[in-house]
């Protein structure tokens, strides 16, 4: 495919909630209370759980694919960074 | 000495030092739990029954502990490994992920054995107002075969 700078990427819609989170960290075997306690994540300054990083990785992944029209294939690399979404807030 | 201070000071006397970790073996049915946890729907990514079944490519980078998990004695009151942020152990800090950078260099396969290589590259104060710690962590990861990729990822440290 060609891809040129300032091509639009499809966003993907995604709405996590507190299963997915649980399910998220127990299949990573993540137990960082942050992405599931409430009071913990308040006490930390934060509004509430935090979605992983990773879950966030998962929908770049996911958009990437789509973009190259290889919704399954395998790709070479990609950067991401931490933010700050919370569960149910709506779109990535 | 502050308990912030004193992770500083043991992150950086082991700035370079690498540690190994064993994931174990990749496992289809872990990986497509991990798809399907995801919200992934293609059978190549949820159905190790497919023919065209791959591994999530980020499956592996995403575990912080192999098939065997951890005992209670591994984990802070937080929820987070005690040996996952180097320098805290034992102290009474606030501990967050702080990003990941992901460079993919080989295609991990189901019956793959994992092995992760860590190193504390750097330590850095940050924050003008409310100071805070960014460790970086670079790791490195391998099955027999091949290296299959790496991560440069940072740790706040409060």
């Amino acid at each position: 495919m060609s891809a040129h700078t300032g091509q639009p990427v499809q966003p993907v819609e995604f709405t996590p909630h507190a299963v997915t989170l649980l399910r998220f960290g127990a299949v990573t075997r993540n137990a960082h209370r942050i992405h599931y306690d409430t009071g913990f994540a308040r006490s930390e300054g934060l509004d509430g759980p935090v979605v992983m990083a990773q879950l966030h990785g998962c929908l770049m992944h996911r958009a990437a694919m789509t973009f190259a029209g290889r919704a399954d294939g395998s790709w070479r690399s990609h950067g991401r960074t931490g933010h700050r979404p919370w569960p149910g807030s709506g779109s990535w | 000495m502050s308990a912030w201070g004193v992770a500083e000071e043991r992150a950086r006397a082991v700035i370079g030092r690498p540690e190994h970790r064993d994931l174990g073996v990749v496992r289809a049915e872990d990986a497509a739990e991990f798809a399907r946890a995801a919200g992934e729907t293609s059978p190549r990514l949820i159905d190790p029954g497919d023919p065209g079944f791959t591994v999530h490519p980020l499956y592996v980078v995403s575990l912080l502990r192999g098939a065997g998990g951890a005992d209670q004695s591994e984990f802070r009151p937080d929820g987070m490994y005690r040996d996952e942020v180097p320098g805290t152990d034992g102290l009474d800090v606030r501990l967050m992920a702080g990003g990941q950078e992901v460079s993919f260099t080989g295609e991990v396969r189901a019956g793959d054995r994992i092995g992760v290589r860590r190193v504390l590259t750097d330590v850095a104060r940050k924050g003008s107002g409310t100071p805070f710690l960014l460790l970086t962590v670079e790791k490195t990861y391998t099955a027999e075969r091949s290296t299959l990729a790496r991560v440069r990822e940072r740790f706040i440290v409060r």
